[in-house]
């Protein structure tokens, strides 16, 4: 049976490591906090499990929680122009007609996949992994995948500025809070996200934390923009005031929903920074063993386009994939780069759609782009594509980016709607 | 408005509740360890670290002893006693976190404890 370690217990780590364990392999999982620590530990960027990640969750038995969450069947969003005019709104399903995203608070999804881990016999280790336990670990596995991105491990995965140029450093002020007024006409369930040209983005989701059902409030900006309010680390109640002001001034139809809102008892609130990059997903230890990064540990997304937990799982698939494919050779240096070009079949034009997220404002918009969002008001079905586009944003590249192609969809949606 | 502040409306973290063989006891630096069978030999198949954990556990020994005595990483030290743990051949005492939930055992620890020191 082969040994593969697993270095962090983070969304991708874990999801893999019950993926290898579900194929008979031993498996061990090395994290530096214990499951009630990550329960009762400080909330991390809220994050959104789309259709096809919730199906993949389900075939390892991994979601529990679908039955408690509030089941996310659309979101709606908001683009917020220059000079404070109205956002021009686009509304559209996340999946088919029988799916929905969840979005579940990562302390609870992530207590629960470790000792749910350990449960089906996988072996959990508590502690802080150095270098020096690495180097030892690599005569005692087939095979190391390094999870954590911070600390000395992290230096293990050089930046790799030839594979992404797009990079914006980040600020993201979050909050969980509860009574945030519906919007009228639509369900409670309704998912809203905007992007606006004089501040940064807004995503306002229902959430579940471990206190049951409430919504997440994310405000993400670029570093020193506007909506980085926060250098002198305000407390919980002050951060909260001052993200409805924000809102109240770039986005008032957000302030309209929270402003009669309040934050969720406990840790409820995060500010925390990030630059965007990918880096090299092979690292090479002080004794020429080598490790493969997985997900974040190999690139940082930009927040502003919630793909997160999509990126991990989907990298946490692919390699099961290419493990698993690989039978009883050995795991060698162009296994470890095989594993991660695979993945970047799907990562790249991932990063394609994040960039012209992030630079959407920094020239007018396209004119196909305008003529798609008057398109998706008459018709619902690009509604729905547009949305559904997070679940597989690849699929962009097929309709949204080229003027020729924009057109031509839109064409071909007004000519079967005539004919209905 | 239904997203409020409600009693009752708590999710209950995952348990398992249909066999579970072992209890969680995890590993931590405090955390006591001995050989399950001291009067045995060390079974040839395991890595010569092993061995020496073997060994050295036929006496309680917390894990940062086993890793300071036998001068290996504090992490190596707990993936090989977890995989020994896994093969029956060490046994991981429980240990008290202070999340345990029932602090009868600190208790009845402590009273055994000083019932030795006045025997």
């Amino acid at each position: 049976m082969r040994k593969i370690l697993i270095v962090g217990a983070g969304h991708s780590g874990l999801h893999l490591a019950h993926g290898l364990l579900n194929h008979g392999y031993d498996v061990t999982v090395i994290t530096g906090q214990t499951s009630i620590e990550i329960r009762t530990g400080r909330p991390a960027v809220t994050q959104l499990t789309f259709p096809t990640a919730l199906e993949y969750e389900r075939e390892l038995h991994l979601d529990f929680w679908s039955a408690q969450a509030p089941q996310v069947e659309k979101f709606k969003i908001h683009l917020y122009p220059p000079g404070g005019d109205p956002p021009i709104q686009l509304t559209g399903r996340t999946g088919r007609a029988d799916q929905y995203t969840v979005s579940i608070d990562r302390r609870v999804k992530m207590a629960d996949w470790l000792e749910y881990f350990e449960d089906s016999g996988g072996k959990v280790v508590i502690h802080g992994v150095t270098l020096s336990d690495l180097d030892y670990f690599s005569r005692m596995f087939d095979l190391i995948v390094v999870a954590v991105g911070h600390g000395e491990l992290g230096a293990l995965f050089d930046p790799d500025p030839g594979r992404f140029t797009g990079a914006r450093p980040r600020v993201v002020a979050q909050a969980n809070i509860y009574d945030v007024a519906a919007d009228p006409g639509e369900d409670e369930t309704i998912g809203w996200a905007a992007s606006t040209a004089e501040a940064g983005n807004m995503i306002l989701t229902p959430f579940l934390t471990s206190e049951g059902p409430c919504h997440s409030l994310f405000l993400g900006d670029k570093r020193g923009g506007p909506m980085d309010a926060w250098p002198d680390r305000p407390r919980p109640e002050e951060q909260w005031r001052r993200m409805r002001d924000l809102l109240s001034k770039y986005a008032p139809d957000y302030y309209e929903r929270v402003r009669d809102a309040s934050l969720v008892d406990g840790n409820s609130t995060l500010v925390e920074h990030l630059t965007p990059q990918v880096r090299n997903p092979v690292g090479v230890l002080p004794s020429g063993g080598l490790v493969l990064g997985i997900a974040d540990v190999v690139i940082t997304m930009d927040p502003f386009v919630g793909q997160g937990w999509n990126h991990s799982t989907r990298c946490a698939r692919s390699y099961l994939a290419s493990i698993v494919e690989h039978g009883d050779r050995p795991f060698d240096a162009k296994f470890l780069t095989d594993a991660f070009e695979r993945f970047w079949e799907y990562g790249l034009p991932v990063q394609h759609w994040a960039a012209m997220n992030s630079g959407l404002w920094e020239q007018p918009l396209p004119e196909h782009f305008t003529e798609m969002l008057a398109g998706a008001t008459a018709y619902p079905e690009i509604g729905d594509r547009w949305i559904q586009g997070w679940d597989y944003p690849p699929d962009y590249q097929n309709w949204l980016y080229d003027p020729v192609k924009a057109r031509a969809y839109i064409a071909q949606v007004a000519a079967a709607n005539k004919h209905r | 408005m239904s997203y409020r502040k409600r009693r009752g409306s708590r999710i209950r973290p995952y348990t398992f509740t249909g066999g579970r063989t072992r209890s969680r006891h995890p590993l931590m630096v405090q955390t006591l360890v001995s050989t399950a069978d001291p009067s045995n030999d060390p079974p040839a198949k395991l890595m010569p670290e092993s061995q020496r954990i073997y060994v050295l556990c036929r006496e309680t020994r917390s894990v940062a002893e086993v890793s300071a005595e036998l001068k290996i990483p504090l992490g190596v030290a707990q993936v090989l006693l977890s995989d020994l743990a896994e093969l029956g051949l060490v046994y991981i005492h429980p240990t008290i976190t202070g999340n345990s939930p029932s602090e009868n055992q600190v208790l009845e620890r402590a009273l055994r404890g000083l019932e030795r020191l006045f025997q």
